[in-house]
């Protein structure tokens, strides 16, 4: 259909058509709407109040039965406490179809600027828990969010193996690394082009322009269009567990140092130069974690020891500690330009423009809290700054792919995580401040909440080393019945104090500890 | 130095309402791709902004404005909501347009009622003569109810084909077809009034 005269007039006949229809605005139509958006909420919440009432009536027969057995000293059976459902649907998350692959981890994920791009990676223990058998993967799908359809990439010119899987997107073209095996993916063929094996195993791949990419570890730059690899000068030291992020001039590199420290370096293409960069100041160089802002790289470590480096400046600044258990598993970190979130083993955190960090549980993603032996989800850009996919694996070991705006997640979250412990919220709760309490024997993380009924902390305590501390055991209060604790695990406590003991016995009741998961 | 008050969601969201009606501070302000992080205000910007418009393009379909009107505000509700949820649009308005038709068809189906025979236009506009808009009108109102949506989207809201048929979940050839036919159609229109024989 192209524009003619015709055409022209049409449309100028029509706008006049419209322009006719006087439209009596004795309405304010935003209220108009706002009563409807009322309406159609009071149709939706029908069956939640009879869902409502029918708990109600169970929990009622619950306190009944505890009672029966003589359990009248504030006790509650650890593991039996209020689990709310499952939500489908959160503020800021919208779950995806996860696609025609097998749930798997190390691969290449990515973002094409039309397409999220899932490569190769290898199905073991840490994305099944041992209920299925060892896979290495070398199939891949695409997916466009506008069309919400995947379409399977042919075979590829790249090895299975154990390797991690990386890409890196050009215009026209992903470049996809494992080991050594290097492939470019066409977008608009749907065809692989093999290109020459890199020097070493490419474990990190950066987008230097549409014709040149680079990769720290295996020390060379890749020049796209000939698919030759070019190795760079010697950096100043050897790092392992690297992690990149391109500045537009120079290429940042962390990682660990022979003798495992945290070590910063910058390479400048232009004139094939490397130089050391500050350390940070109480970043460990163990199990670290990264992501670029856009202006600064954001590190995690094994300690949930937060900090970030300004390329401009040179320096690296705290952010508070990430106020989670310890004895994390290796962290995840996914930066956008104005959040920072990172994904922990009980759930994920995000921090935003105030600096404070919001930890939350991982079903709000549908994703399986990542006990040791679980592998972090994989998280790429999507087309709206500020939003990312999630990829990871759901309690029935199937894959799980959202689209997550972080912040809007913090900001309307009603289930917050605290250490162990789940905490769902009542509607008009503010979640004040998080703190971290660490001493020679035990860290506690604790957070306030301002309840319509009262004020409360929350917190879970843990010893510093991973020993067992005590049996699980049943809520205890102390005789005002204001601080009840339990030990959650054998290993965690959980404690909770409010302003009265009706508020501290309701908040109880919506506490999920790990022995409760279904 | 981070400077971490530059991530203030507030000041964020202040900042993308400015982007937001910056540029597109005319009647086409909800043209534009929404944000999820200020979707809810986004929708209920435009609606302050887009309303009336909206109920005058979606009662050329209609045939009457009441109808239009009720149809228009349902589908902003269903907007907000679907905002809310955090999901996006990409093209709000047509978004809008496209629910309300929908709204008034599954209204007029129960009902039992045609779309053609309801409605009474008062003209109050003499550019083209009343005769003409007269034709016209019934042209546009007589055409099957996906013609029908393809000229309001198109004509009416300026959109282009790539996006017409997102919104109507159909290809682009099905929408070059409709618009095609329903082109000759209006086309009759104007040519019997003005004598045009293009």
């Amino acid at each position: 259909v192209t524009s003619d005269p015709l055409d022209d007039r049409l449309k100028e006949a029509l706008h006049q058509l419209a322009a006719t229809r006087d439209v009596p605005l004795t309405v304010d139509p935003l209220a108009a709407v706002r009563r409807r958006v009322r309406v159609r909420r009071a149709k939706h919440r029908a069956p939640v109040v009879i869902g409502l009432a029918a708990g109600l009536v169970a929990i009622v027969v619950a306190a009944g039965v505890i009672l029966r057995d003589g359990d009248q000293t504030g006790r509650l059976r650890a593991g039996r406490s209020h689990r709310a459902p499952p939500p489908s649907i959160y503020s800021g998350v919208t779950m995806l179809d996860p696609g025609p692959l097998a749930p798997r981890r190390n691969a290449a994920f990515t973002w094409t600027g039309g397409e999220l791009v899932i490569w190769g990676g290898v199905s073991d223990q840490f994305v099944t828990g041992g209920r299925r058998p060892y896979q290495s993967f070398t199939d891949g799908a695409a997916y466009n969010p506008e069309t919400e359809a995947w379409r399977r990439m042919p075979a590829a010119p790249l090895p299975a193996g154990d390797a991690v899987s990386v890409a890196s997107a050009t215009t026209s073209e992903v470049v996809i690394a494992r080991g050594t095996g290097t492939a470019a993916w066409s977008r608009e063929g749907n065809s692989w082009r093999a290109l020459s094996p890199a020097p070493r195993p490419v474990e990190d791949l950066e987008r230097l322009s549409d014709a040149t990419l680079i990769s720290a570890s295996a020390n060379a730059m890749l020049d796209v269009r000939s698919g030759r690899w070019r190795t760079l000068s010697e950096p100043p030291a050897t790092l392992k567990q690297t992690h990149t992020a391109w500045t537009g001039r120079d290429l940042i590199v962390v990682g660990q140092s022979a003798n495992q420290s945290f070590v910063a370096l910058s390479y400048r293409p232009e004139n094939d130069s490397w130089r050391a960069l500050r350390s940070p100041t109480a970043l460990s160089a163990n199990a670290v974690a990264s992501g670029w802002t856009g202006r600064d790289l954001v590190a995690v470590d094994y300690g949930l020891h937060a900090e970030s480096y300004d390329p401009t400046t040179d320096s690296w600044t705290p952010l508070p500690q990430i106020p989670a258990r310890f004895f994390e598993w290796y962290p995840g970190l996914h930066a956008e330009p104005n959040s920072v979130t990172a994904f922990l083993a009980n759930g994920f955190a995000v921090v935003d423009g105030s600096r404070r960090w919001t930890v939350m549980p991982y079903r709000l993603l549908d994703i399986e809290p990542i006990t040791f032996g679980r592998a972090a989800p994989a998280t790429a850009p999507s087309a709206t700054q500020g939003r990312f996919f999630v990829s990871g694996v759901k309690h029935d070991g199937s894959a799980t792919l959202a689209l997550v705006d972080p912040l809007q997640l913090a900001r309307s979250t009603r289930q917050i995580q605290v250490g162990v412990a789940t905490v769902t919220v009542a509607e008009g709760t503010k979640v004040g401040t998080w703190t971290t309490d660490t001493n020679s024997n035990r860290a506690r993380v604790a957070v306030n909440v301002a309840t319509p009924a009262g004020a409360c902390q929350i917190g879970s305590a843990e010893p510093r080393a991973p020993d067992v501390n005590g049996a699980p055991s049943g809520w205890q209060s102390d005789p005002t019945g204001r601080a009840w604790s339990t030990h959650a695990t054998s290993t965690d406590t959980v404690d909770v104090s409010c302003d009265s003991a009706a508020t501290t016995r309701d908040m109880v009741g919506h506490i999920e500890l790990p022995g409760s998961a279904p | 130095m981070v400077e971490f008050a530059g991530w203030d969601s507030r000041e964020l969201l202040t900042e993308r309402t400015v982007e937001i009606f910056g540029r597109c501070a005319n009647r086409r302000c909800c043209e534009t791709i929404l944000d999820v992080m200020a979707a809810a205000d986004d929708v209920e910007a435009c609606v302050r902004l887009e309303y009336e418009r909206l109920v005058q393009v979606v009662a050329v379909a209609t045939g009457s404005v009441a109808d239009a009107q009720d149809a228009v505000q349902e589908a902003f509700a269903r907007a907000w909501e679907r905002a809310v949820r955090g999901g996006d649009f990409t093209h709000l308005s047509g978004w809008v347009v496209t629910v309300a038709l929908n709204v008034v068809r599954g209204g007029r189906r129960r009902a039992g009622i045609e779309a053609k025979s309801r409605g009474h236009v008062a003209w109050t506009v003499d550019q083209l003569d009343v005769e003409t808009l007269v034709d016209l009108d019934h042209a546009v109102r007589t055409l099957p109810g996906r013609q029908r949506d393809v000229v309001v989207l198109y004509y009416l809201l300026d959109l282009d084909v790539a996006t017409v048929a997102e919104l109507l979940g159909v290809s682009p050839g099905t929408v070059k077809t409709g618009l095609s036919r329903a082109r000759e159609k209006l086309a009759h229109a104007l040519r019997d009034r003005e004598g045009d024989p293009s």
